[in-house]
């Protein structure tokens, strides 16, 4: 397995759309199709915010390329995936649509949701050392763009 | 659509900078204003393009703002040694003899692109920080001129360029004849939110909607989308085009308050791509109230362009 190490970035809150801009350079620099790279991004994106709002405010980005694929990942020192919840109640909608009040249901937040539905391969895991929350969002440099809403 | 803080141009994030474009910034905050030319420069190099950087001596020194350009990526270091990017001075570019002339610094600027484009260049994007001109004493009518008599620059869609024009130099007129110079304004602040309001009912939202500007963003659209009294059915027109970026939250929000209007009404969203894909993501075919018109702003077509 050959691994090429594109990125690597710890972000707080503040950072985000400094954190943003860069993320979208480096991908455009991986030669993923621009649909496949926008999606990877808001996917991404996503789970940066999920770890700043559920993860102790702040984590990592690593970004790299093996394989023929390119791997995003977003490590946070929260409580756990366990906090991979809703937005708080203050912000969150009461849910309307007919297809996001099932999506809603299963309690994983619309941040999660999106990144599901966007791109090729998605895992939740407990952080190194059993602590925080590891997201692993990985995009095909073969594969087509996804259909979004397919998911 | 309203004119907005006296300026004639369109107000957008720096993410929505095209080739061909000629824009200012009104810069109030130092730290805002590093962040947006950090953005500048990584998008002009991730993009291939040449990148020239125009400080005032009285920045920061070379090595402390190509340190905070690269953000510990390594590629505007690595930029500065292939010569895709170049960092150089306010003065020494506009005043090489002491004196400035429009017609000598139009004739660099040309030249300029051109080196670039006969080095193999997709294109030449360049930021320049205004404040040598009230320092050198030239009077703010010579200097909406000089910006004026740039346009020809821009015709072939080759160059970009950002002028920021530091309040605090070069003053409120100065400033203010800036923005009515200029076709473009960018955003002083990376990920901020403007919204203008239209006359006739809908808004325009510019920026970015995410964790920092979720609460505004969601604020302004509960506005823009306020029920009308009588019984005739509504169609209200959100302009998302130059919304840069815009986090599963809000497309949620912007999706259950459409889905909230009486079912005779009609949301109809513009926006580009990337925007779509989100809402699209969250179910938007289950919002009949909602009519997405999606335009090409160019976030996609210069992914070809990367180097």
């Amino acid at each position: 397995m050959s691994a090429d190490r594109l990125l690597e970035l710890d972000f707080t809150g503040p950072d985000l759309p400094l954190a943003r801009i860069t993320l979208t350079a480096t991908l455009r620099r991986t030669g993923l199709p621009g649909p496949v790279r926008d999606a990877l991004a808001q996917a991404v994106l996503e789970a940066m915010a999920n770890a700043v709002l559920h993860g102790g405010g702040a984590g990592r980005l690593t970004v790299g390329a093996a394989d023929g694929e390119v791997r995003c990942e977003v490590v946070d020192a929260g409580p756990g995936p366990t906090a991979m919840v809703p937005a708080p109640e203050s912000l969150a909608p009461e849910p309307r649509l007919p297809g996001a009040r099932q999506k809603a249901a299963n309690g994983r937040g619309h941040g999660l949701l999106i990144a599901e539905a966007l791109t090729s391969r998605i895992e939740v895991h407990p952080g190194p050392g059993d602590r925080g929350t590891t997201v692993v969002l990985a995009a095909s440099l073969r594969t087509a763009a996804p259909e979004p809403g397919s998911a | 659509m309203t004119e907005h803080h006296g300026t004639t141009g369109r107000i957008i994030p720096v993410e929505r900078l095209q080739p061909g474009d000629h824009s200012c910034m009104d810069v109030t905050d130092r730290a805002n204003r590093w962040q947006v030319l950090a953005a500048f420069t990584r998008t002009g190099l991730a993009r291939g393009e040449k990148v020239l950087l125009l400080l005032d001596p009285s920045d920061l020194n070379d090595d402390d703002a190509v340190a905070c350009l690269d953000g510990g990526t390594g590629h505007t270091e690595a930029a500065l040694r292939s010569g895709q990017f170049v960092l150089g001075r306010n003065t020494p570019a506009y005043l090489p003899d002491g004196r400035f002339s429009k017609e000598r610094q139009v004739r660099s600027f040309a030249a300029e692109a051109e080196r670039a484009r006969e080095a193999g260049y997709p294109r030449l994007r360049g930021a320049g920080d205004m404040a040598w001109a009230p320092r050198a004493g030239v009077a703010d009518d010579e200097v909406v001129d000089y910006e004026t008599s740039l346009a020809e620059l821009f015709a072939d869609e080759y160059l970009t360029a950002l002028c920021w024009y530091d309040r605090q130099q070069c003053g409120d007129d100065l400033v203010a004849s800036a923005r009515r110079v200029h076709p473009l304004q960018v955003m002083e602040s990376l990920g901020a939110l403007e919204v203008t309001r239209a006359p006739g009912g809908g808004a325009r939202f510019a920026g970015s909607a995410e964790l920092g500007s979720r609460e505004e963003f969601t604020r302004a659209l509960r506005a823009a989308l306020f029920p009308r009294p009588g019984n005739i059915p509504v169609r209200y027109e959100l302009d998302l085009t130059d919304l840069a970026y815009m986090e599963a939250h809000c497309a949620w929000q912007l999706l259950d308050l459409v889905a909230g209007l009486p079912r005779e009404d009609t949301a109809v969203v513009h926006c580009g791509p990337m925007l779509e894909t989100a809402l699209r993501g969250l179910g938007s075919a289950d919002v009949p109230q909602l009519e997405l018109r999606a335009a090409d702003t160019g976030e996609t077509a210069e992914a070809e362009d990367v180097a």
